[in-house]
């Protein structure tokens, strides 16, 4: 483990049952600090389970996750999500809350139990909204938001608990193209203040758009983990999704395409 | 919502329920119907009696269940995600009236009562939950809602059995009456013997207010905000059903209270629970009150206060559903 590594994972092995075959086996990373890392790989490969147990939710039940160098098993609640923030995939919120009062939520890790947010927490809660656009919608309802506001509103959320480490789920799925780019702009953005980003996505256009480091993801164990130039080659895409994939690079820019069957 | 607006609210609501209250302790039917002037109170004796020893215990314990009702309502909607939810809700209800009836039947002390009460209706919503954990299909709230009407209606059966073997003459009026929901019996000894349990879960419920909030997010998103749901929602359950089943071993079954009164709450001031709980609490009161009013006022015999709730319950949930706007959900 080098110094700029934030989150080492080590032979790591994860199945739901006792009965029932590994999610993934030998799973191992060293994820660097300041980063932004994408998480790819075919469906059913492990990617959200993944992320469950990097914020504690699912148990390391086979080898080890180190955070800043502690065994995730030491972190109190508490530490944790001052620490790692999480932008599930899908979030059904059943009560209409504003945009306000549901990115105020994210500032729970620095409230006490029995504590209500201050008007500093407003005001943290303000500023974020700020910085993303999202000004105009703070009074609007959360239900009634177009999917890439509402995954914005999400980010927002995320932030305002100010963590060390930014864990999102697909963050782009659903989205059309403009809001797709927004969504990863305010991503890379936050590389500005030190946050780690690690997301997942099915979208290689995506890790190649803002990550620089890259981990594949494939039948169960990882398949490649780097450089994003390096993981997302032609030859790794194809093992991974089990079709002739090709990446070309145009002016600096790569492009993901099936290879031509008669090529 | 505006800090303005809010406040508003909040000190109308406040200066309308201490009014309601105070003003409640002259309505009945003595001397005459609806009434009693308030110079009596210094004047005649048998109406400071009746204000003292009768009204004000059971405007105490109407206050106390208003308020209870609409809390717990709220705590269930938010931590079952679901709006239609009510505190009598997994087998709760049921389950008190059995245990009611039960004492009732065999053992006939007001304190075996409120504790027979409290026992089935926490031994209702433990069955519910643990047949909700076993069930092997779909998700969780379904697995709840009919784990819960399951149970409610094993509990029913096992009422109507104890009222086949109640005396007619009686122990049945008593248990009819019970299921009813009415106050007409309260004395100060019945507030005492409430307090205890109604005044922890409401104080637990009010300091976890904003929590509140959270645990009506998705499991991943509360855990990652630092929350442990399934232990607070445990906690604040058990807060909530300990406070409603001591009231309603003392009041009976009175419906509607604890699903139209939060919804109202959240039309007044918004869906977060910082407010609209408070909110809740405060309209919960004034309702409550004002039914207990009408329930004993309005005829010769005292109209059964269940009865009422369900009635403008019943009403007022049709007008907040036919005026609500679209998209935006309760």
């Amino acid at each position: 483990m080098n110094d700029t590594t934030l989150l080492q994972i080590e032979d790591l092995h994860f199945r739901y049952d006792s009965n029932q075959a590994w999610i993934f086996e030998h799973l191992s990373a060293a994820i660097p600090g300041g980063e932004i890392t994408a998480i790819l790989g075919p469906n059913g490969v492990g990617k959200t389970t993944l992320l469950h147990i990097l914020i504690g939710l699912l148990p390391v039940q086979t080898g080890s996750v180190r955070l800043v160098g502690r065994s995730l098993d030491s972190y109190t609640r508490g530490e944790m999500s001052r620490l790692v923030g999480l932008v599930p995939q899908l979030e059904r919120i059943p009560f209409p809350f504003t945009v306000s009062e549901y990115v105020a939520m994210g500032r729970a890790p620095h409230i006490s139990l029995l504590g209500t947010p201050t008007q500093e927490d407003q005001y943290r809660v303000d500023q974020v909204l700020g910085l993303l656009n999202l000004q105009t919608l703070r009074q609007r309802s959360v239900q009634e938001l177009s999917g890439g506001e509402s995954q914005l509103v999400r980010v927002a959320r995320a932030m305002v608990q100010e963590p060390q480490i930014l864990l999102l789920d697909e963050p782009t799925a659903h989205l059309d193209l403009g809001n797709k780019y927004r969504v990863l702009e305010v991503l890379r953005s936050l590389l500005d203040d030190r946050t780690t980003v690690i997301f997942t996505t099915h979208d290689p256009d995506a890790a190649f758009a803002i990550a620089g480091q890259a981990l594949l993801m494939h039948r169960s164990a990882a398949l490649a983990f780097g450089p994003v130039e390096k993981v997302l080659d032609g030859k790794n895409l194809s093992r991974a999704y089990g079709l002739p994939i090709e990446v070309r690079r145009v002016d600096g820019r790569f492009i993901v395409m099936r290879k031509d069957q008669d090529s | 919502m505006r800090l303005d607006r809010r406040r508003l609210l909040f000190t109308t609501l406040g200066v309308t329920l201490l009014a309601t209250f105070l003003l409640s302790a002259f309505v009945g039917r003595y001397p005459r119907p609806f009434w009693m002037p308030m110079r009596l109170f210094g004047e005649d004796e048998l109406a400071r009696q009746l204000v003292l020893s009768l009204r004000l215990p059971r405007l105490c314990l109407g206050l106390l269940l208003g308020i209870t009702l609409s809390a717990t309502g709220a705590v269930m909607q938010m931590i079952f995600r679901n709006p239609l939810v009510e505190p009598g809700f997994l087998g709760v209800s049921q389950g008190a009236t059995f245990g009611a009836a039960l004492s009732i039947l065999w053992i006939g002390s007001s304190w075996s009562m409120h504790g027979m009460a409290i026992l089935f209706a926490m031994a209702g919503l433990f069955a519910s939950y643990i047949l909700a954990q076993r069930m092997r299909f779909g998700g969780w709230v379904l697995r709840l809602v009919l784990a819960g009407i399951v149970v409610s209606a094993l509990f029913s059966a096992g009422t109507g059995i104890l009222k086949t073997m109640a005396d007619p003459l009686t122990q049945l009026p008593e248990i009819t009456f019970w299921l009813l929901g009415g106050l007409w019996s309260v004395t100060w000894q019945d507030v005492l013997h409430v307090l205890p349990f109604a005044l922890p879960g409401l104080t637990l419920v009010y300091l976890l207010r904003w929590r509140l909030n959270l645990l009506s997010l998705d499991d991943e998103t509360a855990w990652s905000l630092g929350a442990a749901p399934a232990r607070e929602r445990s906690l604040l359950l058990f807060g909530g059903v300990a406070a409603t089943a001591s009231l309603t071993s003392v009041a009976g079954i009175v419906g509607w209270v604890g699903l139209i009164i939060p919804h109202l709450s959240r039309r007044l001031f918004g869906a977060d629970s910082r407010y609209n709980l408070p909110g809740a609490m405060l309209l919960g009161g004034i309702f409550t009150i004002l039914c207990d009013d009408i329930a004993r006022s309005l005829m010769a015999g005292e109209i059964p206060l269940g009865i009422l709730t369900s009635l403008l319950g019943g009403t007022t949930f049709i007008a907040l559903m036919v005026t609500i706007k679209r998209k935006q959900r309760p």
